[in-house]
């Protein structure tokens, strides 16, 4: 769980930018936060990392709405 | 009159495709087995199955969308709708976030309940259904989209 734990900065920032196989850098946090969550060892600044990693992916272009692309 | 089956009993090769067969038969059961490991809920590990897929599967498709928006627009305008609807932004847990990656976070958010005990394992099963009918859209989305000549 430790070694998961330390990892979890970089699959964060691996998750920012939207690497190919994402998706399952996103599984694989969402577990150990399944996991971690009742022994306490998820915090809330894990929580809070996560939360911004997959608010950072979500303005890629891919998830970018019509409405809020730039005019060409 | 006899036939050399009779008389010598089924050929080699009758033996080796009942092997096969076997075999074939033993690699399904303990596949079967492998999907939810000793010891593991089963709720938890459908609800980490749904989770993966769908994260998986609408990520496939709001890329694929993305990667010609104008085509899918013209020749497959409910493709293109889906998609949007999958990226439409919905607030959940304090934070906006576009409606597919919110139903899997919602999801994950009840599994981290059940597990911490604090929701029921029919709350758990309704969330991953909900999120397995959105999956069964977009797979049968990705399934036309993917036999869908395009440029």
């Amino acid at each position: 769980m430790n070694a998961a734990i330390a990892a979890l900065p970089t699959i964060l920032a691996l998750i920012q930018v939207a690497v190919p196989g994402v998706e399952s850098l996103i599984a694989w946090v969402a577990s150990l936060r399944a996991s971690a969550t009742p022994t306490g060892a998820w915090t809330a600044q894990m929580e809070s990392d996560f939360l911004n990693s997959l608010v950072a992916m979500s303005k890629s272009h891919a998830w970018t709405p019509d409405a809020a692309l730039p005019k060409a | 009159m006899k036939t050399s089956e009779s008389i010598h009993g089924p050929s080699p090769a009758i033996y080796t495709l009942l092997v096969v067969l076997m075999l074939a038969t033993f690699s399904f059961f303990f596949e079967g087995c492998n999907s939810v490991a000793v010891g593991s809920d089963p709720v938890v590990v459908r609800a980490e199955q749904a989770e993966s897929g769908a994260t998986n599967t609408l990520n496939l498709i709001v890329t694929l969308d993305d990667a010609n928006r104008g085509f899918w627009m013209t020749n497959a305008p409910a493709l293109h709708t889906f998609a949007e609807s999958l990226r439409k932004p919905v607030q959940i847990d304090g934070v906006t976030l576009p409606a597919g990656l919110a139903a899997v976070r919602s999801v994950d958010d009840v599994r981290v309940a059940y597990v911490a005990g604090k929701a029921t394992s029919n709350d758990l099963a309704m969330a991953v259904s909900v999120l397995q009918s959105l999956l069964s859209q977009a797979s049968a989305w990705s399934t036309i989209v993917s036999n869908t000549p395009n440029p």
